[in-house]
């Protein structure tokens, strides 16, 4: 069963001066359960993907289909729940508030959430953090982490809601193998262990071929 | 708790901004503060003057005469001054004082002269106004009747002329006559202009010879009752002063009506004479122009801060929306966390102008009708009970407020609109 | 050069369109206080007319009759009480450290004698020579006063004018701004507010007298002789000589002859500076205001483009670091930020002048002249901004001036 289906996704980027194709014609089905790799060299529009897929873009034609629903006629407010409820991300560059410590990052998803209580919130990150081997750094501030630990903070985060997808943007790109690999054990774990869908964008060839399944770019357009 | 912890984070990241807006926001609720307390000097309810929202002044009477030949005087004919003021609906206490209040050398038999401002009052007066006795008495309507040579004392009169306070009964000199001191009241800060004076004489307006037929010494001081307002009472009066103009149209002359009686706050702006009166409308328009510049332009400096901080926030706006804030909600967390800085700077600044208008009051206040009194009169302080008000903490509260909504309001929306995707991308 | 600068403001026309508003607004509320300052100010500079060093005002009092302090005279109760009087008035002006004195109502300034009355010729009474505030001196006021002569004469021909009983015209622009010359009504027969009991010559134009410094010179005033000598004013004015002051206060409190006779005495001692303190408090206190609201606003200024060019800066490290790395010179680099900072001012400059203009008329019926104090008080006001945008700016552009090309370009 398809979670994720793109039928006919264009996205055109405008200005001034010049139009640019980021995604041409699209046709993409992952799968419930599926680990995803993303590849291909910079610029054919890997990450513009993987944010419609995020419902953080929206694209200029084509049709997004998201656990049998439709994202394309959700209004922002709608967008922001659903994004709340079903997706998490991890990024490149971690993107860790710094002015929250470990445990207040980790709960950022559930404080945009309503009908979730204090003590459920610190229970959650309790049971996250320990799951990911760093309930001693709970009340840590980004700064004072490694790459690692970031890392491993921003996987937290993106998994406490319970969401069915993680969308993951070069997750080791800013991290040396060992770390790097560390995170990808992770991420392997969450799909098998949780049965998460995961969709990856990558550049290293061997941790894609780790994967279920890859998908290349090239400007703009599916290729494999 | 996250706002603070933000904000306390930016102190230490962003120095120069986090302190520029915490300034910026001081010294704009400082300024604006400043000039608040000045004007509400003139409405502020401090004994003895507790009931000034309901004590009424009235003084002057203006006629004109065929050919448009004015006469004016402060003081009126007593016989007018009762047409026109007793027997107002909702007046609980109706007092004539002396208009006229020279300077008069006070000394005890022999001894060195003092030159003390007085003011000439009735039994009524003290009814109005809660003076703080110290020893004796305020003067009683048999007294007032008979004309007794009577004064009541500040105690820093008491102290001058006696060095001590309890001199009730002792007699003194006023103008070379002999008056006998029947009470000691406590000081009178010379900023309550109405009920300021070194000593208080017993003054009986009916007694005083007086041949004019408008113009006179009579002044009126009326006490409303509770829940009277001060328009009831004016509307009153300007319909007497149309029936007294009945009878003056007969000799060619019309009694021109200038708003009397007057409000504390009439009074206390000034700027009035016999011939016209005193404008609070103009005068609160005044201030309020000076208000609105004093927060407009700090406001716009501090939201091109606020933007500047938030700029550095994109990344985590992005990630914030990422996971499913909504734009209400990244609004709300950024006006928040904007309501400490300015309410923090608010206080700052409130407290500076506290200090600051005390410290410097030479500087804000003045005594109309000075010249009549000594040097010390003209360079009178507030007390600082007077300044410290609750009524200036919820002024600075709200124009705070104010002041957040307008520089925090457009920057945050505008950052709500950051499109996630953009946003995480230059971050990168 | 400057045509990247200003292209570079176009491209952050957002922020410098609030940053010219800001700047136009504070430059307006400071045209508009020094203007008023400076025509409040003007009067403090202009010439007083009289010499207020060394004067001081007694007030003239006497013992009621039911005092016990009374000194019952009998009969001859009200010519003793004239003939005290004048022999006190001999006394004071035999006191050594007297110069002059005078008695009169209302002749001193800084008092709140606001007695104005119309000059009139008696053939014609509704045509209106001349409007002022009505002074009464004995002659000896010209002295303690030092009045000055318009026409050259001396103070001793003043003297005698007011001893024949003729009235002193003080000049007045307002007066003059009509095109008539106070001067042409020396010698006329006058009467005062439409009074024809008594008619009076036109003596001699003097110096105008105001009521405060503050006062602006369109209030004219004159100076009328008293009736029937000294007696019954109750105001005295004595001149010092220089240096005296002290000593006279100190012999008019310790020498009761000096102060009292009989039944009447004097009391009430003030020096004229004293008296223009408390008198002018209030217009002192409005100006006062005006100068920190202005000191306020330009430190405002201060602060919002201190933290809009530091932020500024903070934006274009990598600009600013490859300008650098492309030869530009320190120098350059700060003259650039603070050249911008000018260029808002320019902008502030013209809307400010466009919200002005079309209200340019009233401001010359306000002022006398009008290019001038309009002028005076925008190159004021450009001044006094300039300097705030300098200073602000300085910490930023010297900032951006020490950043190293190598770091800030890796840093990005």
């Amino acid at each position: 069963m398809a979670i994720i289906t793109l039928k006919d996704v264009n996205k055109v980027y405008r200005t001034k001066e010049i139009e640019t194709l980021a995604l041409e014609n699209v046709n993409l089905k992952i799968q419930k359960g599926e680990f995803v790799s993303i590849m291909g060299p910079s610029g054919c529009g890997k990450s513009t993907l993987l944010n419609i897929i995020g419902l953080l873009d929206v694209p200029t034609s084509g049709t997004i289909t998201i656990m049998d629903d439709t994202t394309g006629k959700m209004n922002d407010s709608q967008l922001s729940s659903f994004r709340n409820r079903n997706i998490g991300f991890v990024f490149q560059s971690f993107h860790l508030i710094p002015s929250l410590n470990v445990a207040e990052n980790v709960a950022l998803p559930l404080a945009y959430r309503s009908g979730v209580s204090a003590k459920e919130r610190h229970e959650k990150v309790a049971e996250v953090l320990t799951r990911l081997g760093l309930s001693h750094r709970m009340r840590h501030f980004p700064g004072q982490l490694s790459g690692g630990q970031c890392q491993r903070v921003a996987i937290a985060r993106a998994i406490i809601g319970d969401p069915q997808i993680v969308l993951a943007d070069e997750p080791t790109g800013n991290l040396d193998s060992k770390m790097g690999q560390e995170v990808m054990d992770i991420l392997h774990q969450l799909n098998k262990e949780d049965g998460r869908t995961i969709v990856m964008v990558t550049h290293n060839e061997s941790q894609a071929r780790m994967t279920d399944r890859i998908v290349r770019f090239f400007d703009g357009r599916q290729v494999e | 708790m996250n706002y603070f912890r933000q904000i306390y984070y930016e102190m230490k990241h962003q120095k120069m901004m986090t302190w520029v807006s915490i300034s910026g926001t001081a010294l704009a609720i400082f300024l604006v503060m400043a000039f608040v307390m000045v004007d509400q000097i003139n409405s502020v309810e401090v004994a003895p003057e507790s009931n000034r929202s309901r004590i009424l002044i009235a003084s002057g009477f203006h006629v004109k005469n065929q050919k448009g030949m004015d006469s004016s005087t402060s003081g009126l004919n007593l016989d007018i001054a009762r047409r026109l003021y007793e027997n107002l609906e909702g007046v609980e206490v109706l007092s004539y004082i002396n208009a006229f209040n020279d300077n008069c050398d006070v000394n005890l038999p022999g001894q060195e002269i003092f030159t003390m401002a007085p003011k000439n009052v009735d039994n009524e007066f003290w009814k109005i106004y809660d003076f703080t006795f110290i020893d004796g008495r305020p003067f009683d309507e048999a007294e007032v009747k008979s004309d007794a040579k009577l004064v009541v004392l500040t105690k820093s009169a008491a102290r001058s002329l006696f060095g001590e306070e309890k001199v009730a009964g002792r007699e003194i000199e006023v103008d070379a006559y002999p008056y006998r001191v029947v009470g000691v009241v406590e000081d009178v800060n010379p900023l309550l202009s109405s009920s300021f004076a070194n000593f208080y004489k017993l003054c009986n307006i009916a007694g005083i010879k007086n041949d004019d037929p408008y113009f006179g010494s009579a002044n009126v001081v009326m006490l409303l009752k509770e829940g009277v307002s001060a328009e009831s009472v004016k509307t009153q009066v300007e319909n007497r002063y149309k029936m007294i103009q009945s009878e003056f149209s007969k000799e060619g002359y019309e009694a021109v009506y200038h708003g009397q009686p007057y409000t504390s706050e009439e009074v206390a702006i000034g700027g009035y004479g016999s011939n016209n009166g005193p404008d609070l409308d103009s005068h609160n328009v005044v201030q309020w122009i000076i208000y609105s510049i004093l927060i407009l332009l700090p406001a716009i400096n501090l939201s091109s801060m606020t933007r500047g901080r938030l700029r550095h926030r994109v990344a985590e706006i992005g990630v914030r929306r990422a996971f499913g804030a909504k734009r209400n909600s990244i609004i709300r967390q950024i006006l928040g966390e904007n309501l400490i800085i300015t309410f923090f700077g608010g206080m700052l600044g409130l407290l500076f102008s506290i200090i600051f208008v005390w410290l410097a009051s030479n500087m804000f206040f003045s005594m109309s009708g000075a010249l009549e009194q000594s040097l010390e009169v003209v360079n009178a302080r507030p007390d600082l009970g007077m300044l410290f008000r609750w009524k200036n903490f919820f002024w600075a509260l709200l124009f705070c407020f104010v002041l957040n909504v307008l520089s925090a309001t457009v920057p945050a929306w505008r950052a709500s609109k950051v499109e996630p995707a953009e946003a995480l991308s230059f971050a990168r | 050069m400057k045509r990247n600068l200003l292209n570079q403001m176009k491209k952050e026309w957002r922020d410098n369109l609030w940053l010219i508003i800001e700047l136009a607004v504070v430059c307006l509320a400071i045209w508009g206080l020094s203007m008023i300052v400076y025509v409040r100010g003007k009067g403090l500079f202009a010439p007083r007319g009289f010499n207020p060093e060394n004067v001081y005002s007694i007030s003239l009092k006497t013992v009621p009759s039911g005092s016990p302090n009374y000194i019952d005279l009998g009969e001859n109760a009200k010519d003793a009480y004239r003939s005290d009087f004048r022999e006190l008035l001999r006394r004071l002006r035999e006191n050594p450290n007297v110069e002059a004195v005078a008695t009169h109502w209302g002749a001193t300034p800084y008092n709140y004698n606001y007695d104005g009355r119309q000059l009139a010729q008696i053939e014609e009474q509704d045509s209106i020579l001349y409007f002022g505030n009505t002074r009464y001196g004995s002659p000896d006021i010209v002295n303690v006063l030092q009045l000055n002569s318009l026409t050259g004469k001396s103070r001793k021909d003043l003297y005698e004018m007011l001893q024949r009983g003729e009235i002193l015209i003080g000049n007045n622009p307002t007066y003059e701004a009509s095109g008539r010359d106070p001067r042409d009504l020396i010698g006329k027969k006058v009467i005062l507010g439409g009074d024809t009991s008594r008619i009076y010559r036109v003596g001699d134009v003097i110096e105008q007298v105001r009521r405060t410094d503050y006062e602006p010179g369109w209030a004219g005033g004159y100076m009328v002789p008293l009736v029937g000598g000294d007696e019954n004013w109750g105001s005295v004015a004595v001149r010092v000589k220089p240096g005296k002051g002290v000593q006279f206060k100190e012999d008019f409190k310790s020498n009761e002859d000096l102060r009292k006779l009989r039944n009447v005495y004097f009391s009430d001692l003030k020096s004229l500076n004293d008296l223009r303190e408390g008198c002018q408090r209030s217009v002192e206190l409005d100006i006062r205001m005006m100068i920190i609201l202005m000191f306020f606003l330009v430190l405002t200024i201060f602060l919002g483009l201190l933290g809009s060019f530091w932020f500024r800066i903070q934006q274009r490290i990598s600009e600013i670091a490859i300008r650098k790395v492309c030869g530009a010179k320190r120098r350059e680099i700060f003259a650039r930020i603070i050249t911008e900072g000018l260029i808002l001012l320019s902008g502030a400059i013209v809307v400010v002048g466009c919200i002005v203009w079309p209200f340019i008329d009233t401001f010359e019926n306000l002022l006398f002249e009008k290019w001038t104090i309009f002028l005076a008080a925008e190159a004021f006001t450009v001044i006094i901004v300039a300097i705030g945008i300098i200073i602000s700016l300085w910490y930023p552009a010297r900032k951006a001036m020490q950043i190293e090309p190598a770091v800030a370009i890796k840093a990005e």
